[in-house]
């Protein structure tokens, strides 16, 4: 017992770093203000890892947030995974996984960036490949592995991109050169910063991977894939917002793609069995819902959203972790009439359905109006999104709130409520562990203080109030009628197929052409070393059989060659 | 300087093989990683700044012919000889076992010293010289000491092709001889012939597609210490010679677009070559065959960025392939074959040690950032980006986005690797052992490799920037 | 016709005759068969003949100096490891000797040869005792055989040259070298037939080189001749023959290089090309040799486009002492263990390296040498010489096709080294106490590869000195 709490010792001993780091950033004016100094040269210099820190009040946030949730997954681990075989290379991972975001976030390096942001990567791969005995986990791991590696080599080439542009690998320096020498090739890197976020935040149309990354442990759900990392996206797009903000291409391109992805993981998450999979549906959805923010001109907005969203969505999980440890599946069939029996896990989990709805007074409200305000605002404004564009993508905000406030309920509502499913005796479900259940009251308890001194926007902020209310309103109200809630629209519960081209497509044809290359590496190209070595053997035999020692053969050959000699020479001459 | 530090495996190598009845295997092996030992430190010592010719030795040779035993250290060369002898070392720390042939030290030795001289030369001939001598002592790791069907004509073929292309190079290097002299850092050709002819002949050294055909045999037949000697430091003689020559063939921007896309071309194709692979060996040599794709892409570029590149990319590729190939090697040694299939799921579980070291090998093969890895691909796209002076940008841009595709298929069959055998139920196998001390001496020295170039680019790129004149050979 | 003669030149010749003569009546005054019989004068003879040729080297000029010096070298290290030959009654010693030195003394006169009269002489000089050396040995019906074949062929290449000859006389009226090159100058000269003419004489003096398709007898006699024998036309007549071919071209037909450039070239890449691939397939060692020596000649051959240059002279002669003492001392290597072990199968081979390194490790650095590959530098210096006035001449086509075959050349040469370092199978037979003539020509082996291992490790050493 006590060797697990020196992984959480070391975890707290970071996040104390990081937080006394931090916390006097939080305080500080300006928003990614251009700071520091650093000169252009000719060409960027060769990368190097210098470990260039510098945060800004929004990377102290960030920061703060992924070593809060770090330390409380950390302790939650101990009674979650504690008995795990593996637990020490579990927890090690954590803290390596930590390391990777707070040097994303807390450097002016992108090299170092790159390398933070690659290292989450993998410690991702790594832990939801956890259980790697099992198909699905093995399948999930390699799967996100590929999406988001695919995808980074989009990060890779932006920085490239930048480097060549501005002549430096330093953020800080790159905004310097970009505000004395005017914005440049910004679509490019625009486009580029795009793909990378794309994989990395799971947006349309790389989101499948994260709902496949599900069989890793669900306190790493609650970390990486809900909080911290996948939200690294967010916060990439918002950090590099200055070098492509007068592109309207990349902005529309952002801008439909956070719009199909917050309906469609909205709607996919309102048909789902599996609540640990209707909650990454969710989260698809939610980093749509910053995007949106970004592409609406007001990264701020996005990234307030994040923090949010990071803490709520950690406090869903991590409740979700205590029901499944209690029942033993995170199938919403297996759940059911738990209110009673796991009361700390049913209120805390409650604040965080009500903050992923959007109801007042929770933070999740706040900043999802922020988002709806910022997409509102941009209407009007000359550049950024045009404003039809705008209105469309406002539209669909509205209609994913209204979904999103639906499937909260539904989700809240088979979980806790639900009859008891007959194979469970009421009495297995019973209340997680102290060391699980404190994360969550801190969880739910930040869901409402992070509310303090959040802005309100009157008009957007009633609109959402009641679009919110009305999903509410139409679930429950479908409940009391007796429904059961397990809605099966066919093309919505196969998630429309979107799946097939990384699952069997890809494969296929990586399989394929590798039989192909295979095939004609061995009877192909090594055609012309065995041909030379069969003409050279044919022709060392044929030799052979001239050599009869018949005397009059040799003479005809010698006779021969000096005919053909001498009629080249003469022909020659 | 560099005299001892080339004589000293050498002499030591011949002696082993002369007494190789009168001293054990393991106390052979000591001997020869301690001669290794004294080289690197030499080595490493004899460095004198990049602007210098560090440690030059100039004394006349063969005076009709212009060649003159003319040895020193570069900027360029450095790193190769640093990643050369330590390899050495290690390879020799490997073979501290009870059942090794203290002859094989002894080729290794000679070997490894040959390769130090192909790297400290130059003079033209003097590196040609060196270059073939390591050829018939390979000959006999892989005919000899290696495992398997088929090792005599899988050595074979190494050697005629190797010597095929080297005697192109060899015409090649009369052309330039005659053309501007055989010492590196004053001759230069304008001769069309001579630069077609050398880059065909590294072409089959390095391999580039489709000259490459022998080194998926010779790899996976060599024993353990010979493929490692075979894809860190070998394939690197052809990929130096490039680098080496590069800048002495004004006609060289005539090759380079057909160099650069060859390069690429190979990339993908060894990807998807790797993709169907079993055997994990046969896996690791067509990932070489990438690798070196990106080097000949950044050479190919002639570039600042591109020499850096270069040098930086063959150097990590030595001790990342270095990595898996002795990771190859315990898994053979253990079960006897190093197919997939065959070793079974779960090493995780079932060698633990050995599986996170095969894990961390791959996702550094696979050029994850913050491992050495990654900076040589990086630094090869960056000089493909910025085109150079002898690409054009549709031929550049094109080799780029082949790179990265390869790039992508490469993540794609590591990841498949370690899906198939690292992770999964793990059945248990009487075979199965966990890393043994001296497994854990080679293993961890080359992880620390990785992982200090991986964090600290720096003392080799620093070699590089600011972009000035180098001393020597980067001109 | 008043051909004069200049004693100076012919000086080592006749003595190298009068050796002959020499030991010819020694041996039917005092037959014995050890080294204090007929080889005795051969021996003297030869160094004083090297003496004579030093000290007229002026009037000899370097090229023919340097070609002398490597026929009498030759013909000595033959004499001398011919002592392994000792015990075969078949093999009477005075004759052997008489026909050695004759055929020695018909070599040296070749490469002083300054008009085509003594060449057509000396060539005669030097094919008709090497066609009765080939048959010697008495009773043994493979060597009459072999010589029977040699013969005819010899005759056949003979009678072309002679036809050559004859056409160069009545173009240009005179069989001085000199004249000839003058009269060729002269645009009237009707080319075709000089072209005729020129190619017709060359073609004797590639047959003796044993370039293709004047090379079906090579194979033949080398495998059916005593092995020291099969050296001695490996290295002296060989060598004989280039310089005659590299004088006569360089000095009578340098107004013809239209006719042989082109020629000189296809023969050098096809007779290296067929000699390699012929050689490919050999399961016996001294078979294996006849075809790499006709390979040999191709690249001997080959500088010789570029004749006109003084690289392309010399580098032929370069490569020839090399090739010479490198061949000299596989075959007497051979003739050891045809001696010990009754055969010289590549198979039987297998492990010399380990059982009897003091043969074994002669016999790779042989084979190392000739293939061109390093640890034996001087194979691979003297490549790159030859490769150099080629690559000069602008006939860089012929320089890959040279590099080409270096490759192929290796397939075999490997082949005979990885035998000879194997693991070998069981104790070969090795008689029991060795006499001195096994000896003797163990020691002129163990010379040559000092010889071979000093060239190796001083390269300047022969460049520098030779020509």
């Amino acid at each position: 017992m006590s060797r697990r709490w020196i992984y959480v010792a070391l975890t707290a001993a970071l996040a104390t770093a990081a937080s006394i780091w931090a916390v006097p950033r939080l305080d500080e004016p300006g928003w990614f203000a251009y700071v520091g100094q650093g000169g252009a040269g000719d060409g960027p210099p060769l990368p190097s890892l210098s470990p260039d820190l510098f945060l800004y009040p929004v990377s102290a946030q960030v920061v703060l947030l992924a070593v809060g949730v770090g330390l409380l997954v950390q302790i939650y681990s101990t009674a979650y995974l504690g008995h795990h075989p593996r637990y020490r290379s579990y927890a090690l991972i954590i803290i390596l996984f930590l390391v990777g975001m707070i040097a994303v976030v807390g450097t002016t390096n992108l090299w170092v960036l790159l390398v933070g942001w690659e290292v989450m990567g993998l410690c991702s791969y790594l832990l939801i490949g956890h259980e790697w005995q099992t198909a699905e986990a093995r399948a999930g791991a390699a799967k996100a592995f590929l999406v988001t590696r695919v995808a980074d080599l989009g990060l890779l080439l932006a920085i490239l991109v930048i480097g060549e542009t501005y002549g430096t690998y330093d953020i800080v320096g790159a905004q310097i050169a970009s505000s004395q020498d005017g914005v440049a090739s910004s679509t490019a890197i625009g486009l580029l910063v795009l793909v990378a976020v794309v994989g990395k935040s799971a947006q349309f149309p790389l989101q499948t991977w994260l709902p496949d990354a599900m069989p890793g442990p669900t306190p790493i759900t609650a970390l990486i894939h809900a909080a911290t990392m996948v939200a690294a996206g967010v916060y990439l797009a918002a950090r590099l917002f200055p070098f492509y903000a007068d592109s309207t291409v990349v902005l529309t391109a952002m801008a439909v793609v956070a719009g199909i992805t917050m309906l469609m993981g909205a709607l996919f998450a309102l048909v789902q069995t599996d609540l640990k999979r209707a909650l990454a549906w969710s989260t698809v959805s939610q980093l749509a819902f910053m995007f949106a923010a970004i592409a609406a001109g007001d990264p701020e907005a996005g990234t307030d959203h994040l923090i949010s969203h990071g803490v709520f969505k950690a406090l869903l999980f991590l409740g979700c972790g205590c029901l499944m440890h209690a029942v033993g599946s995170s199938a919403l069939a297996a759940m059911g009439g738990l209110r009673r029996s796991m009361p700390a896990t049913f209120w805390t989990m409650s604040i965080g359905f009500a903050a992923l709805a959007g109801v007042i007074p929770t933070v999740g409200f706040f900043t999802k109006d922020s988002v709806l305000h910022a997409i509102e605002q941009s209407a009007g404004e000359d550049g950024g999104l045009a404003t039809g564009t705008t209105y469309v993508l406002l539209g669909v905000a509205l209609v994913t709130s209204f979904v999103t406030a639906a499937y909260a309920t539904r989700l809240w509502l088979r979980a806790f409520f639900g009859p008891v499913p007959d194979g469970r005796q009421e009495h297995h479900g019973h209340e997680a562990p102290r060391a699980m259940i404190g994360p969550l009251v801190v969880l739910a308890v930040a869901t409402f203080a992070l509310s303090i001194g959040q802005p309100f926007h009157l008009g957007i902020g009633v609109v959402g109030t009641v679009i919110a209310a009305g999903g509410i309103a139409v679930v429950v109200w479908s409940w009391r009628g007796g429904s059961t809630l397990e809605w099966t629209t066919r093309p919505l519960t196969a998630e429309l197929g979107l799946d097939r081209p990384f699952t069997s497509w890809a494969p296929a044809f990586a399989r394929g052409v590798s039989r192909t290359v295979v095939d004609l590496d061995r009877d192909g190209v090594d055609v012309y070393p065995r041909a030379g070595a069969g003409v050279a053997g044919l022709t060392s035999r044929a030799l052979e059989l001239v050599q009869t020692r018949n005397v009059q053969r040799y003479a005809t050959v010698i006779a021969v060659g000096v005919l053909v000699l001498v009629v080249a020479a003469v022909i020659w001459t | 300087m560099i005299v001892t530090a080339l004589a000293v495996p050498f002499v030591i190598g011949l002696l082993l093989m002369v007494g190789r009845a009168r001293v054990s295997g393991p106390v052979a092996a000591a001997i020869g990683a301690a001669a290794m030992t004294v080289s690197l430190l030499l080595y490493a010592l004899v460095w004198e700044g990049r602007d210098v010719v560090s440690g030059e030795v100039d004394t006349s040779w063969i005076e009709p012919l212009g060649a003159r035993l003319h040895l020193g250290v570069t900027a360029v060369s450095w790193p190769f000889l640093l990643m050369t002898a330590f390899i050495g070392v290690l390879c020799c720390l490997w073979l501290v076992a009870r059942d090794t042939a203290p002859a094989l030290v002894g080729l290794v030795l000679v070997i490894s010293a040959s390769s130090l001289g192909v790297f400290s030369s130059l003079d033209l001939l003097l590196f040609f010289v060196f270059f073939e001598l390591a050829l018939i002592p390979m000959w006999f790791v892989i005919a000899w000491f290696g495992t398997g069907d088929g090792t005599r004509r899988a050595a074979t073929r190494f050697l005629l092709f190797t010597v095929a292309g080297s005697a192109l190079v060899l015409v090649g290097i009369v052309v330039i001889g005659l053309d501007g002299g055989l010492q590196v850092d004053e001759t230069v050709t304008g001769s069309l012939a001579a630069a077609v002819l050398v880059c065909l002949g590294f072409a089959v050294k390095t391999p580039i597609v489709p000259l490459h055909t022998w080194l998926p045999d010779a790899h996976s037949t060599a024993p353990t210490v010979g493929s490692v000697l075979l894809a860190a430091v070998f394939l690197k003689l052809g990929t130096y010679g490039l680098i080496l020559f590069a800048p002495l063939m004004d006609r060289f921007a005539d090759v380079a677009p057909y160099l650069a896309i060859a390069g690429v071309v190979g990339i993908v194709w060894s990807g998807f070559a790797c993709y169907g692979q079993d055997d994990l060996k046969r896996l690791v040599a067509y990932s070489s065959i990438g690798h070196m794709g990106f080097v000949v892409l950044a050479i190919s570029t002639r570039s600042d960025v591109g020499l850096a590149a270069a040098v930086f990319g063959s150097v990590a590729h030595g001790l990342i392939t270095g990595l898996l190939f002795f990771t190859a090697g315990s898994l053979k040694d253990r079960f006897g074959t190093a197919s997939m299939a065959a070793i079974g799921r779960g090493l995780y579980g079932r060698t633990p040690w050995l599986a996170v070291t095969f894990v961390l090998a791959a996702v550094a093969s696979l050029g994850l950032p913050g491992l050495a890895g990654f900076w040589g691909e990086l630094l090869s796209l960056r000089a493909a980006y910025e085109i150079g002076d002898v690409l054009t940008k549709p031929v550049a841009w094109t080799a780029l986005a082949l790179a990265l595709v390869g790039v992508a298929l490469t993540t794609a069959y590591f990841v498949r690797a370690i899906r198939l055998v690292a992770q999964g139920e793990p059945v248990e196998q009487d075979a199965d052992r966990d890393l043994d001390r001296r497994e854990a001496v080679v293993l961890g020295a080359l992880v620390v490799a990785v992982l200090v170039l991986g964090l600290w680019p720096a003392p080799i790129l620093d070699l590089f920037e600011p972009f000035t004149v180098v001393a020597g050979v980067a001109r | 016709m008043n051909i004069p003669i200049d004693w100076s030149l012919v000086a080592p010749a006749v003595i190298v005759m009068v050796g002959a003569l020499v030991a010819l009546l020694v041996d039917a005054f005092y037959p014995r068969r050890t080294w204090l019989g007929s080889g005795l004068p051969s021996t003297g003879a030869l160094v004083v003949a090297g003496v004579l040729a030093h000290v007229h080297r002026d009037d000899i000029g370097r090229l023919s100096f340097a070609l002398v010096a490597i026929i009498l070298v030759g013909s000595l290290f033959v004499v001398v490891a011919s002592n392994i030959m000792n015990f075969e009654t078949a093999m009477p010693p005075g004759e052997f000797h008489f026909l050695l030195m004759s055929a020695a003394a018909g070599a040296v006169l070749m490469v002083v040869a300054r008009d085509l009269v003594t060449l057509v002489i000396s060539l005669e000089l030097l094919s008709l005792p090497s066609i009765a050396l080939v048959g010697l040995r008495q009773g043994d019906k493979v060597a009459i055989r072999s010589a029977w074949t040699f013969f005819l062929a010899s005759v056949v290449s003979t009678a072309i040259t002679l036809m050559g000859i004859s056409l160069l006389y009545g173009v240009t009226g005179s069989l001085d070298y000199v004249e000839i090159r003058e009269a060729l100058a002269s645009p009237e000269v009707p080319q075709s037939v000089v072209a005729v003419a020129v190619v017709l004489t060359l073609v004797g003096l590639l047959f003796k080189l044993g370039a293709v398709p004047f090379h079906v007898w090579i194979p033949d006699t080398y495998v059916g001749t005593s092995v020291m024998v099969a050296g001695f036309l490996s290295a002296v007549s060989k060598a004989a023959a280039l310089g005659a071919l590299l004088i006569l071209v360089n000095v009578a037909f340098p107004y013809a290089y239209g006719t042989w450039q082109p020629l000189l070239a296809v023969v050098a890449a096809v007779t290296m090309t067929i000699g390699n691939i012929g050689a490919l397939r050999q399961s016996d060692a001294i078979g294996l040799l006849a075809w790499s020596s006709i390979a040999q000649a191709g690249f001997l051959i080959a500088p010789s486009v570029a004749l006109l240059t003084t690289e392309g002279l010399t580098a032929p002669v370069q490569y020839l002492a090399v090739y010479a003492l490198a061949n000299l001392v596989a075959f007497a290597a051979l003739s050891v263990v045809l001696r010990l072990r009754g055969s010289t199968r590549i198979d039987e081979l297998k492990g010399m390296v380990r059982t009897d390194p003091w043969m074994g490790i002669p016999l790779v650095f042989a084979a190392l040498t000739l293939a061109g590959f390093p640890p034996a530098v001087i194979g691979l210096v003297t490549k790159y010489v030859v490769i150099r006035p080629v690559v000069d001449s602008d006939h860089v086509w012929l320089a890959v096709v040279m590099g080409v075959n270096v490759m192929l050349g290796l397939a075999y040469y490997l082949r005979l080294v990885v035998t000879l370092c194997d693991q070998p199978d069981g104790e070969p037979y090795v008689s029991p106490s060795p006499p001195v003539s096994v000896r003797i020509a163990k020691t002129t082996v163990l010379l040559g590869t000092a010889g071979l291992i000093a060239l190796s490790a001083w390269p300047d050493l022969l460049l520098r000195h030779l020509p």
